[in-house]
């Protein structure tokens, strides 16, 4: 799940982008409200953490501006304004959660998940694909009963896939949730991290969860088909 | 102290004191009239029933003869029916304790009409109270002429037919001797003059209780209505709070009389709410300057312990949370310059300072700052420039001002700096191109935490109280500060007087 960080005090966005990237997000930054938009727009971030007080285009005209064509992201404010008119305000022009500074980490972690899950109409933190569930806030990944280790990159390419179980998930889309936008990795790379997650999800000879659409993409499914070329 | 009658109040009591008086007179005016039209009235009926009751004491004259004043005598009845509104009359010869007649005979006189006797004139009327308690209107009236007196119509008959039955005695030729005057005196009962002026006064009285009951009504509903504006005004003033400061008193459905007093009230409340609102501002910059970096350090530091690190990434860590801690550092230090000028706990010293070391000192100082951004600085300093000022406090305004210009000059552009003699005092100015500023920026520059970018981080240093401080500074120093906007170029020119002595002799306050 990609986070898009826009704040301009460096040290701050700094350490948000540090800890958010440990606990397995992909993160964005921006350090002004220009370039925070232009990303918010054109990066298709998960969810989007904005302090409101930012050079260039301050955060409630961003915000703004985002909803304009964006209602869908979520967006959590960050501010030292702390008052009923901020928060209000923030409130009415489509932010979807208020987190007034200083706050401490671990509630910018639970607010972000959060928002993660009402994203996709989620009100457990589990989310269960056949024989297959995982724990998005302990972000634990068990294939009937068993433990199945991940990397960062592999749970949010999982989790990516089993919200939309069922649903074809194109590669852009895997590629924008994904990664970075600044990394230099190629698209190859989406189908590299598929196979690897295929080779820890599915059982030797039987057929996989993942299914390649040829032509579109990726789909989780709850039965796999032998139908089902794996790739 | 006075007690504040309320306008109202100050109303109610001016304008039915003021009717209520009005109708006073009215009705005095009223009552007086009527008196005076009755007693004339009764004056003349009382002038006309004496010749008739003069009948009674006098002596039917022959036959022919022309009547004889002179010749009086008791009435021949006990109780001759005077004339209306005739009580008594009488005659009374000067000098006399007596009166020569009274009608009717047992009518009481007493000394009183004496003195009426000798206090009137020819004829008089006055109001007495007679000794059985009625009130009278009486007349005197001096009978004229008399005989043997100048005027005297049987003298002057005599004079003027010197033939008749005797020839005139030589004696006669002589002017016969001066006899005192005698007086009629006739009063009426004024009893039913009186009924008839207390059912007057009874109904003035009614009617002007009436009246004053219609005035006070009157009153109090054009007082009402007059005072509506007023407490419409006082209604929306109670609506109004501090968090609502916007709203404004509708001006157009005034009466004329408030329509000023409200617009400066207005202007008031458009000063108060400026005032909110760069308070609000300022506390609301002043919680994001400080909670920013707080924030940040409780993040690096919560970050760094939700895993096992190796000691290198403990030491970055702790590395920047030190160096966000000094930003916050530096932010409460200038704060804290900030109120101990704003305070008045800051005093300038008068030294002899040399300006123009201080100003090249802080060329080279700023020279760096300024090729970071691309700028460049000229400065045009006199060859030589002592002043009588503070040395810090100087210090202060020259580095704060040529650093912020070259921090926030356009890229490419030149900072001027200038330092010269106006008449008697030292003038500094800075200009640099400020191409996002605006004519309405002018104000707010010197506001605490204010900066043209709504963006509060600046890790640079630069967090909005650098020309507040300069301006502080400047007030101590007894100068004057302005700010001019031309072409995108700002200019700020500091006027500094010469410091002869120490402000608060022996404060050897440190300036921040």
């Amino acid at each position: 799940m990609k986070v898009l960080v826009i704040e301009d005090y460096a040290p701050l966005r700094e350490s948000l982008c540090q800890g958010l990237r440990e606990e397995g997000y992909t993160v964005e930054s921006a350090g002004d409200g220009e370039d925070g938009l232009w990303k918010a727009r054109n990066t298709q971030p998960g969810v989007v953490v904005l302090d409101l007080m930012l050079p260039k285009v301050d955060g409630l005209t961003l915000l703004k501006r985002l909803r304009e064509s964006d209602k869908q992201t979520p967006v959590l404010i960050l501010t030292a304004r702390g008052g009923v008119d901020d928060r209000v305000a923030g409130l009415n022009l489509g932010a979807d959660d208020y987190l007034p500074k200083p706050f401490a980490f671990a509630e910018l972690l639970a607010r972000v998940g959060a928002l993660v899950r009402r994203r996709y109409e989620q009100r457990s933190p589990r989310i269960d694909v056949g024989k297959l569930c995982i724990d998005t806030a302990q972000r634990k990944v068990t294939l009937a009963d068993e433990e199945v280790h991940l990397t960062p990159r592999e749970y949010h390419l999982l989790e990516l896939l089993a919200r939309h179980a069922g649903d074809v998930v194109s590669r852009q889309d895997i590629w924008n949730a994904v990664y970075e936008f600044e990394s230099d990795s190629s698209s190859n790379v989406v189908d590299v991290y598929v196979s690897y997650l295929r080779r820890k999800l599915d059982r030797p000879n039987a057929p996989s969860m993942i299914e390649t659409v040829r032509g579109h993409g990726y789909r989780l499914v709850q039965e796999p088909s032998h139908r089902t070329t794996p790739c | 102290m006075p007690r504040a009658y309320s306008i109202r109040a100050r109303l109610l009591i001016g304008l039915i004191g003021s009717l209520t008086l009005v109708l006073a007179a009215g009705g005095g005016g009223l009552y007086w009239l009527q008196r005076e039209l009755l007693l004339q009235d009764f004056d003349r009926r009382l002038d006309r029933g004496v010749l008739g009751g003069m009948r009674a004491v006098w002596r039917r004259p022959p036959e022919n003869a022309p009547p004889d004043p002179t010749n009086i005598t008791q009435p021949q009845e006990a109780a001759p029916n005077l004339p209306e509104p005739l009580l008594f009359v009488s005659i009374w010869t000067e000098g006399q304790p007596k009166p020569d007649a009274v009608v009717p005979g047992d009518f009481e006189v007493d000394s009183r009409f004496i003195e009426m006797l000798t206090e009137s004139q020819n004829s008089t009327h006055l109001s007495v109270v007679l000794p059985d308690g009625r009130d009278a209107r009486v007349v005197v009236r001096k009978l004229w002429p008399w005989p043997g007196a100048r005027g005297d119509w049987r003298r002057d008959r005599n004079r003027d037919e010197p033939n008749t039955t005797s020839p005139p005695e030589p004696a006669q030729t002589q002017e016969p001797p001066a006899r005192p005057n005698r007086y009629v005196i006739a009063g009426g009962d004024l009893s039913t003059l009186n009924a008839a002026l207390r059912d007057w006064l009874l109904l003035l009285l009614a009617g002007g209780a009436g009246a004053e009951v219609l005035v006070v009504t009157i009153v109090l509903l054009a007082v009402g209505r007059g005072l509506r504006p007023l407490r419409a005004m006082e209604s929306n003033l109670a609506q109004m709070d501090d968090d609502d400061l916007g709203e404004r008193l509708g001006v157009e459905q005034l009466p004329a009389e408030l329509r000023p007093f409200v617009v400066q009230l207005n202007k008031l409340l458009e000063r108060i709410e400026g005032a909110f609102n760069r308070e609000r501002e300022f506390t609301a910059n002043a919680a994001h300057e400080f909670l920013t970096p707080l924030t940040a350090i409780r993040t690096q530091i919560e970050v760094a312990l939700r895993k096992e690190r190796s000691a290198e990434e403990y030491r970055a860590t702790v590395e920047r949370s030190l160096e966000t801690l000094m930003s916050l550092q530096r932010l409460v230090s200038l704060l804290m310059d900030l109120a101990r000028l704003e305070g008045g706990q800051v005093h300038a010293r008068g030294e002899r300072v040399d300006l123009v070391g201080v100003l090249r000192e802080k060329y080279d100082h700023a020279t760096v700052v300024a090729e970071t951004h691309g700028c460049s600085i000229d400065l045009q300093l006199p060859g030589e420039l002592h002043w009588h000022t503070d040395a810090r406090l100087f210090d202060r305004i020259a580095h704060n001002l040529i650093d912020n210009a070259a921090h926030y000059a356009d890229p490419g552009s030149t900072v001027h700096v200038v330092l010269q003699c106006v008449s008697d005092t030292v003038r500094l100015s800075v200009t640099n191109l400020a191409s996002s500023l605006d004519d309405h920026d002018l104000p707010r520059l010197g506001d605490r935490f204010w900066r043209k970018d709504a963006s509060r981080t600046d890790t640079a240093g630069h967090c909005g109280l650098g020309l507040s401080i300069v301006r502080r500074c400047v007030d101590v120093l007894r100068g004057t500060w302005s700010a001019q906007l031309e072409q995108g170029r700002l200019t700020i020119k500091i006027d500094l007087p010469q410091l002869a002595e120490p402000t608060v002799p022996g404060s050897a306050e440190h300036t921040p």
